[in-house]
Protein backbone atom coordinates (compact mmCIF):
# COMPACT_ATOMS: atom_id res chain seq x y z
CA UNK A 1 0.00 0.00 0.00
CA UNK A 2 2.79 2.35 0.99
CA UNK A 3 4.71 1.70 -2.20
CA UNK A 4 1.63 2.11 -4.36
CA UNK A 5 0.99 5.46 -2.74
CA UNK A 6 4.57 6.52 -3.42
CA UNK A 7 4.14 5.74 -7.13
CA UNK A 8 0.85 7.63 -7.26
CA UNK A 9 2.44 10.58 -5.51
CA UNK A 10 5.31 10.77 -7.99
CA UNK A 11 2.91 10.47 -10.94
CA UNK A 12 0.79 13.26 -9.54
CA UNK A 13 3.88 15.43 -9.06
CA UNK A 14 5.26 14.65 -12.53
CA UNK A 15 2.03 15.30 -14.38
CA UNK A 16 0.97 18.20 -12.12
CA UNK A 17 -2.32 16.44 -11.41
CA UNK A 18 -4.39 17.49 -8.41
CA UNK A 19 -3.28 15.37 -5.48
CA UNK A 20 -6.67 15.17 -3.83
CA UNK A 21 -7.99 13.29 -6.85
CA UNK A 22 -5.05 10.99 -7.51
CA UNK A 23 -4.46 10.12 -3.87
CA UNK A 24 -8.10 10.45 -2.81
CA UNK A 25 -7.23 12.98 -0.13
CA UNK A 26 -9.65 15.49 1.37
CA UNK A 27 -9.61 19.08 0.10
CA UNK A 28 -10.24 21.45 2.96
CA UNK A 29 -11.16 25.09 2.36
CA UNK A 30 -11.39 27.49 5.24
CA UNK A 31 -13.04 30.88 4.81
CA UNK A 32 -11.69 33.03 7.61
CA UNK A 33 -12.63 31.39 10.86
CA UNK A 34 -16.29 31.07 9.97
CA UNK A 35 -16.79 28.50 7.27
CA UNK A 36 -15.04 25.24 6.57
CA UNK A 37 -15.69 23.08 3.53
CA UNK A 38 -14.31 19.55 3.41
CA UNK A 39 -14.53 17.83 0.05
CA UNK A 40 -13.91 14.12 -0.35
CA UNK A 41 -14.60 13.03 3.22
CA UNK A 42 -15.62 9.64 4.49
CA UNK A 43 -18.00 10.23 7.34
CA UNK A 44 -18.89 12.16 10.47
CA UNK A 45 -17.45 10.54 13.59
CA UNK A 46 -18.63 13.00 16.17
CA UNK A 47 -20.85 16.04 16.10
CA UNK A 48 -21.44 18.49 18.92
CA UNK A 49 -21.57 22.28 18.61
CA UNK A 50 -18.06 22.67 20.03
CA UNK A 51 -16.27 19.69 18.53
CA UNK A 52 -16.65 17.90 15.22
CA UNK A 53 -14.61 14.91 14.06
CA UNK A 54 -14.70 13.92 10.42
CA UNK A 55 -13.12 10.78 9.01
CA UNK A 56 -11.05 11.27 5.87
CA UNK A 57 -8.39 9.36 3.92
CA UNK A 58 -5.75 11.52 5.60
CA UNK A 59 -6.90 10.53 9.06
CA UNK A 60 -9.51 11.93 11.39
CA UNK A 61 -9.87 15.69 11.23
CA UNK A 62 -10.84 17.29 14.50
CA UNK A 63 -12.47 20.70 14.35
CA UNK A 64 -12.89 22.72 17.50
CA UNK A 65 -14.92 25.90 17.70
CA UNK A 66 -18.08 27.45 19.05
CA UNK A 67 -21.70 27.25 17.90
CA UNK A 68 -20.77 25.17 14.91
CA UNK A 69 -23.51 23.87 12.65
CA UNK A 70 -23.37 21.52 9.69
CA UNK A 71 -24.67 23.85 7.02
CA UNK A 72 -24.76 21.20 4.31
CA UNK A 73 -23.96 17.54 4.10
CA UNK A 74 -23.82 15.58 0.89
CA UNK A 75 -21.90 12.44 0.07
CA UNK A 76 -19.08 14.51 -1.48
CA UNK A 77 -18.70 17.43 0.83
CA UNK A 78 -19.58 18.80 4.18
CA UNK A 79 -19.66 22.46 5.18
CA UNK A 80 -19.36 23.68 8.73
CA UNK A 81 -20.22 27.22 9.78
CA UNK A 82 -19.72 28.85 13.16
CA UNK A 83 -16.59 30.18 14.78
CA UNK A 84 -13.75 27.76 14.15
CA UNK A 85 -10.80 27.82 16.55
CA UNK A 86 -8.64 24.79 15.79
CA UNK A 87 -8.14 22.11 13.17
CA UNK A 88 -6.17 18.98 13.97
CA UNK A 89 -5.36 15.71 12.21
CA UNK A 90 -5.37 12.75 14.55
CA UNK A 91 -3.51 9.71 13.18
CA UNK B 1 -31.50 33.35 -1.66
CA UNK B 2 -32.44 31.15 -4.61
CA UNK B 3 -31.65 28.03 -2.67
CA UNK B 4 -33.93 29.22 0.09
CA UNK B 5 -36.70 29.98 -2.42
CA UNK B 6 -36.35 26.52 -3.89
CA UNK B 7 -36.51 24.93 -0.46
CA UNK B 8 -39.61 26.92 0.47
CA UNK B 9 -41.31 25.94 -2.79
CA UNK B 10 -40.50 22.27 -2.43
CA UNK B 11 -41.22 22.23 1.30
CA UNK B 12 -39.07 20.89 4.10
CA UNK B 13 -39.38 19.40 7.56
CA UNK B 14 -37.51 20.59 10.62
CA UNK B 15 -36.79 17.57 12.78
CA UNK B 16 -35.00 16.76 15.98
CA UNK B 17 -33.19 13.47 16.44
CA UNK B 18 -31.68 11.97 19.54
CA UNK B 19 -30.11 8.66 20.42
CA UNK B 20 -26.77 7.02 21.09
CA UNK B 21 -25.26 7.32 17.65
CA UNK B 22 -26.50 10.46 15.97
CA UNK B 23 -23.36 10.48 13.81
CA UNK B 24 -24.15 7.05 12.40
CA UNK B 25 -27.66 8.24 11.65
CA UNK B 26 -26.28 11.26 9.78
CA UNK B 27 -23.77 9.19 7.83
CA UNK B 28 -26.42 6.71 6.81
CA UNK B 29 -28.77 9.47 5.67
CA UNK B 30 -26.02 11.06 3.60
CA UNK B 31 -25.03 7.69 2.17
CA UNK B 32 -28.59 7.12 1.01
CA UNK B 33 -28.47 10.43 -0.82
CA UNK B 34 -30.85 12.27 1.48
CA UNK B 35 -30.15 15.96 1.45
CA UNK B 36 -29.80 17.22 5.01
CA UNK B 37 -28.88 20.77 5.93
CA UNK B 38 -28.56 23.18 8.84
CA UNK B 39 -27.61 20.53 11.38
CA UNK B 40 -27.44 22.19 14.79
CA UNK B 41 -26.81 20.93 18.26
CA UNK B 42 -29.66 21.28 20.75
CA UNK B 43 -29.90 20.27 24.40
CA UNK B 44 -32.07 17.29 23.51
CA UNK B 45 -30.10 16.10 20.50
CA UNK B 46 -29.52 17.30 16.99
CA UNK B 47 -31.92 19.40 14.92
CA UNK B 48 -31.83 19.43 11.14
CA UNK B 49 -33.78 20.25 8.04
CA UNK B 50 -34.70 17.69 5.44
CA UNK B 51 -36.81 17.65 2.31
CA UNK B 52 -40.24 16.02 2.38
CA UNK B 53 -39.08 13.19 0.15
CA UNK B 54 -35.96 12.67 2.27
CA UNK B 55 -37.97 12.58 5.47
CA UNK B 56 -39.79 9.39 4.44
CA UNK B 57 -36.46 7.62 3.90
CA UNK B 58 -35.11 9.01 7.14
CA UNK B 59 -37.47 6.88 9.25
CA UNK B 60 -35.69 3.75 8.11
CA UNK B 61 -32.29 5.21 9.05
CA UNK B 62 -33.63 6.13 12.48
CA UNK B 63 -34.93 2.61 13.06
CA UNK B 64 -31.65 1.01 12.02
CA UNK B 65 -29.49 3.28 14.16
CA UNK B 66 -31.95 3.32 17.06
CA UNK B 67 -32.47 7.06 17.00
CA UNK B 68 -35.75 8.79 17.70
CA UNK B 69 -36.88 11.52 15.36
CA UNK B 70 -39.56 14.07 16.09
CA UNK B 71 -41.07 16.58 13.67
CA UNK B 72 -40.81 20.07 15.00
CA UNK B 73 -42.13 22.13 12.16
CA UNK B 74 -43.29 21.67 8.60
CA UNK B 75 -42.42 24.50 6.31
CA UNK B 76 -42.94 25.44 2.71
CA UNK B 77 -45.57 25.68 0.05
CA UNK B 78 -46.83 22.06 0.02
CA UNK B 79 -47.83 22.23 3.71
CA UNK B 80 -49.42 25.62 3.26
CA UNK B 81 -51.41 24.37 0.30
CA UNK B 82 -52.46 21.32 2.28
CA UNK B 83 -53.61 23.47 5.18
CA UNK B 84 -55.66 25.79 2.95
CA UNK B 85 -56.94 23.10 0.60
CA UNK B 86 -60.52 23.56 1.75
CA UNK B 87 -60.60 27.32 1.40
CA UNK B 88 -62.28 27.55 -1.98
CA UNK B 89 -62.96 31.27 -1.88
CA UNK B 90 -59.34 32.06 -1.05
CA UNK B 91 -58.17 29.89 -3.91
CA UNK B 92 -60.64 31.40 -6.36
CA UNK B 93 -59.72 34.88 -5.17
CA UNK B 94 -56.07 34.14 -5.82
CA UNK B 95 -56.85 32.82 -9.28
CA UNK B 96 -59.05 35.81 -10.01
CA UNK B 97 -56.32 38.20 -8.94
CA UNK B 98 -53.82 36.51 -11.21
CA UNK B 99 -56.31 36.57 -14.07
CA UNK B 100 -57.06 40.23 -13.40
CA UNK B 101 -53.38 41.17 -13.42
CA UNK B 102 -52.94 39.23 -16.63
CA UNK B 103 -55.94 41.01 -18.09
CA UNK B 104 -54.61 44.45 -17.16
CA UNK B 105 -51.20 43.56 -18.51
CA UNK B 106 -52.70 42.97 -21.93
CA UNK B 107 -53.29 46.67 -22.52
CA UNK B 108 -50.86 49.26 -23.78
CA UNK B 109 -50.09 51.69 -21.01
CA UNK B 110 -47.20 53.59 -22.50
CA UNK B 111 -46.09 54.50 -26.01
CA UNK B 112 -42.44 55.33 -26.56
CA UNK B 113 -41.20 57.01 -29.69
CA UNK B 114 -37.53 56.87 -30.51
CA UNK B 115 -35.56 58.38 -33.34
CA UNK B 116 -37.93 61.14 -34.48
CA UNK B 117 -36.54 64.58 -35.15
CA UNK B 118 -38.66 65.94 -37.98
CA UNK B 119 -41.73 63.78 -37.47
CA UNK B 120 -43.86 65.49 -34.87
CA UNK B 121 -44.45 63.33 -31.83
CA UNK B 122 -48.00 64.53 -31.22
CA UNK B 123 -48.98 64.08 -34.87
CA UNK B 124 -47.57 60.58 -34.83
CA UNK B 125 -49.40 59.71 -31.61
CA UNK B 126 -52.65 61.12 -33.00
CA UNK B 127 -52.20 59.08 -36.18
CA UNK B 128 -51.43 55.95 -34.18
CA UNK B 129 -54.57 56.53 -32.10
CA UNK B 130 -56.62 56.60 -35.32
CA UNK B 131 -55.06 53.30 -36.30
CA UNK B 132 -55.90 51.77 -32.94
CA UNK B 133 -52.54 52.03 -31.23
CA UNK B 134 -53.18 54.19 -28.20
CA UNK B 135 -52.94 54.12 -24.46
CA UNK B 136 -55.48 51.63 -23.19
CA UNK B 137 -55.60 49.64 -26.43
CA UNK B 138 -55.85 45.87 -26.22
CA UNK B 139 -52.40 44.73 -27.24
CA UNK B 140 -53.36 41.51 -28.98
CA UNK B 141 -55.66 43.39 -31.34
CA UNK B 142 -52.97 45.69 -32.70
CA UNK B 143 -52.03 44.95 -36.27
CA UNK B 144 -48.36 45.94 -36.24
CA UNK B 145 -47.79 45.44 -39.95
CA UNK B 146 -50.76 47.47 -41.07
CA UNK B 147 -50.03 50.33 -38.67
CA UNK B 148 -46.42 50.35 -39.75
CA UNK B 149 -47.35 50.53 -43.43
CA UNK B 150 -49.95 53.23 -42.81
CA UNK B 151 -47.54 55.35 -40.79
CA UNK B 152 -44.86 55.03 -43.43
CA UNK B 153 -47.33 56.03 -46.14
CA UNK B 154 -48.57 58.99 -44.15
CA UNK B 155 -45.24 60.34 -42.90
CA UNK B 156 -42.83 60.49 -45.79
CA UNK B 157 -39.79 61.34 -43.69
CA UNK B 158 -39.52 57.84 -42.24
CA UNK B 159 -37.00 55.53 -43.87
CA UNK B 160 -37.37 52.58 -41.52
CA UNK B 161 -39.54 51.87 -38.54
CA UNK B 162 -40.53 49.09 -36.23
CA UNK B 163 -43.25 48.71 -33.62
CA UNK B 164 -42.55 46.47 -30.66
CA UNK B 165 -44.96 45.62 -27.92
CA UNK B 166 -43.22 44.39 -24.82
CA UNK B 167 -45.28 43.98 -21.71
CA UNK B 168 -47.51 47.04 -21.45
CA UNK B 169 -45.10 49.24 -23.40
CA UNK B 170 -45.34 49.87 -27.11
CA UNK B 171 -42.21 51.33 -28.59
CA UNK B 172 -42.02 52.87 -32.00
CA UNK B 173 -38.48 53.04 -33.29
CA UNK B 174 -37.64 54.84 -36.47
CA UNK B 175 -34.90 56.20 -38.65
CA UNK B 176 -35.71 59.27 -40.67
CA UNK B 177 -34.70 59.90 -44.22
CA UNK B 178 -32.05 62.43 -45.18
CA UNK B 179 -33.96 65.66 -45.91
CA UNK B 180 -34.47 66.35 -49.59
CA UNK B 181 -32.62 69.30 -51.05
CA UNK B 182 -35.03 72.03 -52.11
CA UNK B 183 -35.63 71.84 -55.83
CA UNK B 184 -35.50 75.11 -57.68
CA UNK B 185 -38.75 75.40 -59.50
CA UNK B 186 -37.60 76.96 -62.72
CA UNK B 187 -40.79 76.47 -64.64
CA UNK B 188 -42.83 79.35 -63.17
CA UNK B 189 -41.63 82.81 -64.14
CA UNK B 190 -40.82 85.14 -61.28
CA UNK B 191 -39.15 88.41 -60.32
CA UNK B 192 -36.63 89.02 -57.60
CA UNK B 193 -37.82 91.72 -55.21
CA UNK B 194 -36.24 93.31 -52.15
CA UNK B 195 -37.24 91.76 -48.86
CA UNK B 196 -35.89 94.70 -46.85
CA UNK B 197 -34.72 98.28 -47.31
CA UNK B 198 -31.01 98.71 -47.93
CA UNK B 199 -28.09 99.98 -49.94
CA UNK B 200 -27.11 97.41 -52.50
CA UNK B 201 -23.54 96.26 -52.14
CA UNK B 202 -23.47 93.42 -54.60
CA UNK B 203 -25.76 91.86 -57.16
CA UNK B 204 -25.05 88.66 -59.01
CA UNK B 205 -27.72 87.71 -61.49
CA UNK B 206 -28.12 84.14 -62.63
CA UNK B 207 -31.25 84.63 -64.71
CA UNK B 208 -33.42 87.62 -65.55
CA UNK B 209 -32.64 91.25 -66.31
CA UNK B 210 -31.25 93.32 -63.41
CA UNK B 211 -33.03 96.59 -62.68
CA UNK B 212 -30.66 97.87 -60.01
CA UNK B 213 -26.92 98.14 -59.70
CA UNK B 214 -24.42 98.35 -56.92
CA UNK B 215 -24.82 101.54 -54.89
CA UNK B 216 -28.56 101.87 -55.51
CA UNK B 217 -30.98 102.18 -52.65
CA UNK B 218 -33.65 99.50 -52.61
CA UNK B 219 -36.96 99.81 -50.81
CA UNK B 220 -38.85 96.80 -49.62
CA UNK B 221 -40.87 95.34 -52.49
CA UNK B 222 -38.82 96.96 -55.29
CA UNK B 223 -38.11 94.73 -58.24
CA UNK B 224 -34.39 94.02 -58.27
CA UNK B 225 -34.22 91.54 -61.10
CA UNK B 226 -37.07 91.19 -63.54
CA UNK B 227 -38.11 87.89 -64.94
CA UNK B 228 -39.18 89.56 -68.17
CA UNK B 229 -36.57 89.48 -70.90
CA UNK B 230 -36.63 91.43 -74.11
CA UNK B 231 -35.04 89.35 -76.80
CA UNK B 232 -33.84 91.38 -79.72
CA UNK B 233 -34.79 89.67 -82.92
CA UNK B 234 -34.02 90.64 -86.52
CA UNK B 235 -37.23 92.53 -87.04
CA UNK B 236 -38.99 92.85 -83.72
CA UNK B 237 -38.27 92.46 -80.02
CA UNK B 238 -39.82 89.49 -78.33
CA UNK B 239 -40.76 89.36 -74.67
CA UNK B 240 -39.90 86.22 -72.78
CA UNK B 241 -40.41 85.46 -69.13
CA UNK B 242 -37.99 83.42 -67.04
CA UNK B 243 -37.57 82.27 -63.50
CA UNK B 244 -35.25 85.02 -62.29
CA UNK B 245 -32.46 84.10 -60.00
CA UNK B 246 -30.04 86.45 -58.25
CA UNK B 247 -28.06 86.88 -55.10
CA UNK B 248 -28.41 90.44 -53.85
CA UNK B 249 -26.66 91.78 -50.81
CA UNK B 250 -27.44 95.13 -49.22
CA UNK B 251 -26.14 97.22 -46.39
CA UNK B 252 -28.56 98.31 -43.73
CA UNK B 253 -28.56 99.89 -40.32
CA UNK B 254 -30.13 98.68 -37.12
CA UNK B 255 -30.52 100.69 -33.99
CA UNK B 256 -30.52 98.92 -30.66
CA UNK B 257 -31.36 100.60 -27.39
CA UNK B 258 -30.78 98.90 -24.07
CA UNK B 259 -30.93 99.82 -20.45
CA UNK B 260 -29.05 98.20 -17.60
CA UNK B 261 -30.56 99.34 -14.30
CA UNK B 262 -28.41 99.74 -11.20
CA UNK B 263 -31.01 98.15 -8.99
CA UNK B 264 -32.21 94.64 -9.54
CA UNK B 265 -34.06 91.93 -7.71
CA UNK B 266 -32.32 88.80 -6.63
CA UNK B 267 -33.66 85.54 -5.24
CA UNK B 268 -32.36 84.74 -1.83
CA UNK B 269 -33.26 81.18 -0.94
CA UNK B 270 -34.36 80.69 2.62
CA UNK B 271 -33.55 77.00 2.53
CA UNK B 272 -37.15 76.09 3.26
CA UNK B 273 -38.37 73.37 0.98
CA UNK B 274 -41.57 71.48 0.60
CA UNK B 275 -42.46 68.64 -1.71
CA UNK B 276 -45.97 67.69 -2.66
CA UNK B 277 -46.92 64.60 -4.55
CA UNK B 278 -49.69 64.00 -7.01
CA UNK B 279 -50.79 60.96 -8.93
CA UNK B 280 -51.59 61.41 -12.62
CA UNK B 281 -53.74 58.93 -14.46
CA UNK B 282 -56.07 59.11 -17.47
CA UNK B 283 -55.62 62.87 -17.69
CA UNK B 284 -56.68 63.44 -14.11
CA UNK B 285 -54.64 64.49 -11.15
CA UNK B 286 -54.99 63.42 -7.56
CA UNK B 287 -53.05 65.30 -4.94
CA UNK B 288 -51.56 63.17 -2.23
CA UNK B 289 -51.45 64.58 1.30
CA UNK B 290 -52.06 68.22 0.31
CA UNK B 291 -50.76 70.69 2.83
CA UNK B 292 -52.38 74.08 3.01
CA UNK B 293 -49.58 76.45 3.88
CA UNK B 294 -47.74 77.80 0.86
CA UNK B 295 -44.84 80.15 0.42
CA UNK B 296 -45.35 83.66 -0.94
CA UNK B 297 -42.36 83.56 -3.27
CA UNK B 298 -41.19 80.22 -4.51
CA UNK B 299 -39.60 78.26 -7.32
CA UNK B 300 -41.57 75.25 -8.39
CA UNK B 301 -39.79 72.23 -9.81
CA UNK B 302 -41.99 69.47 -11.16
CA UNK B 303 -40.61 66.01 -11.76
CA UNK B 304 -42.78 63.34 -13.33
CA UNK B 305 -42.01 59.67 -13.10
CA UNK B 306 -43.85 56.89 -14.83
CA UNK B 307 -44.61 54.15 -12.38
CA UNK B 308 -43.78 50.72 -13.63
CA UNK B 309 -43.82 47.15 -12.64
CA UNK B 310 -40.51 45.95 -13.95
CA UNK B 311 -39.03 47.43 -17.09
CA UNK B 312 -41.61 46.09 -19.50
CA UNK B 313 -44.75 46.74 -17.52
CA UNK B 314 -45.29 50.46 -17.15
CA UNK B 315 -48.48 51.32 -15.31
CA UNK B 316 -50.91 53.97 -16.54
CA UNK B 317 -49.87 56.06 -13.57
CA UNK B 318 -47.43 58.90 -13.16
CA UNK B 319 -46.10 60.25 -9.93
CA UNK B 320 -45.53 63.98 -9.99
CA UNK B 321 -43.35 65.49 -7.32
CA UNK B 322 -43.69 69.25 -6.96
CA UNK B 323 -40.80 70.74 -5.09
CA UNK B 324 -41.24 74.23 -3.73
CA UNK B 325 -38.21 76.26 -2.78
CA UNK B 326 -38.93 79.43 -0.88
CA UNK B 327 -37.00 82.60 -1.59
CA UNK B 328 -37.12 86.22 -0.51
CA UNK B 329 -36.75 88.83 -3.22
CA UNK B 330 -33.86 91.08 -2.28
CA UNK B 331 -33.07 94.34 -4.01
CA UNK B 332 -29.39 94.56 -4.83
CA UNK B 333 -27.38 97.24 -6.56
CA UNK B 334 -24.74 97.13 -9.26
CA UNK B 335 -21.84 99.51 -9.54
CA UNK B 336 -21.77 101.66 -12.73
CA UNK B 337 -18.91 99.53 -14.04
CA UNK B 338 -20.93 96.35 -13.56
CA UNK B 339 -23.94 97.96 -15.24
CA UNK B 340 -21.80 98.92 -18.23
CA UNK B 341 -20.52 95.42 -18.50
CA UNK B 342 -24.02 94.04 -18.27
CA UNK B 343 -25.22 96.41 -21.00
CA UNK B 344 -22.44 95.17 -23.29
CA UNK B 345 -23.32 91.57 -22.55
CA UNK B 346 -27.01 92.21 -23.23
CA UNK B 347 -26.05 93.85 -26.54
CA UNK B 348 -23.92 90.89 -27.58
CA UNK B 349 -26.68 88.46 -26.70
CA UNK B 350 -29.14 90.49 -28.73
CA UNK B 351 -26.85 90.69 -31.74
CA UNK B 352 -26.40 86.96 -31.70
CA UNK B 353 -30.12 86.42 -31.36
CA UNK B 354 -31.13 88.83 -34.11
CA UNK B 355 -28.44 88.62 -36.75
CA UNK B 356 -26.57 85.42 -36.23
CA UNK B 357 -26.05 83.43 -39.45
CA UNK B 358 -28.49 85.59 -41.40
CA UNK B 359 -26.27 88.65 -41.73
CA UNK B 360 -22.68 89.79 -41.70
CA UNK B 361 -21.94 92.52 -39.22
CA UNK B 362 -19.88 95.18 -40.93
CA UNK B 363 -19.70 97.83 -38.26
CA UNK B 364 -20.85 98.39 -34.71
CA UNK B 365 -20.80 101.72 -32.89
CA UNK B 366 -21.82 101.82 -29.28
CA UNK B 367 -22.63 104.81 -27.08
CA UNK B 368 -23.06 104.43 -23.34
CA UNK B 369 -24.79 106.98 -21.18
CA UNK B 370 -25.05 106.93 -17.42
CA UNK B 371 -28.28 108.24 -15.87
CA UNK B 372 -29.34 108.47 -12.25
CA UNK B 373 -30.49 104.88 -11.94
CA UNK B 374 -29.22 103.03 -15.00
CA UNK B 375 -26.80 102.81 -17.86
CA UNK B 376 -28.36 103.44 -21.26
CA UNK B 377 -26.80 101.89 -24.33
CA UNK B 378 -27.35 102.95 -27.88
CA UNK B 379 -25.81 100.91 -30.63
CA UNK B 380 -25.82 101.36 -34.37
CA UNK B 381 -25.15 98.12 -36.17
CA UNK B 382 -24.29 98.09 -39.84
CA UNK B 383 -24.95 94.77 -41.50
CA UNK B 384 -24.65 93.25 -44.91
CA UNK B 385 -27.61 90.99 -45.65
CA UNK B 386 -29.14 89.09 -48.48
CA UNK B 387 -32.35 90.76 -49.56
CA UNK B 388 -33.44 88.85 -52.65
CA UNK B 389 -36.85 87.24 -52.59
CA UNK B 390 -38.83 85.49 -55.30
CA UNK B 391 -42.17 86.89 -56.37
CA UNK B 392 -44.15 85.22 -59.11
CA UNK B 393 -45.31 87.19 -62.15
CA UNK B 394 -48.79 86.38 -63.22
CA UNK B 395 -48.82 84.64 -66.59
CA UNK B 396 -46.85 85.42 -69.72
CA UNK B 397 -47.48 88.99 -70.90
CA UNK B 398 -48.50 89.60 -74.51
Amino acid sequence: MGKKDEVKRSIAAALALPKEIVLNLPLISLIGGEELIIENYKGVVEYTDERIRVNTNAGILKIEGRKMILKQITSENISVTGSIIRLEFMN
Amino acid sequence: MFLWLWQVLRGYVMIEADGESIERFLNMAVHKGIYVWDVTHTPEGVAMKVSIKGFRQLRECARKTQCRIRIQRKKGAPFLLHRYRKRKILASGLLLTIAFIYFLASFIWLIDIKGNTRVNRDDLLAFCAQEGLQIGAFKYKIDHKKIKMDIMNHFHDIAWMEIHVKGTRASIEMVETIPKAPVLDQSTPCDIVAAKDGLITSIVTGAGSPRVKRGDVARKGDVLVSGLLSVQGDENTMQKSVHAYAEVWARMYHEIELEAPFQYEEKKYTGKKKTEYALLAFGKEWRLFPSGSAFVNYDRIITRTQLNFGENYPLPLMLAAEKYKEFIPVTSARTPAQARELAQRMLNARIIREFDFAADIVDKSVALQETADSVKLKALITTNERIDQEQPIGGIPE
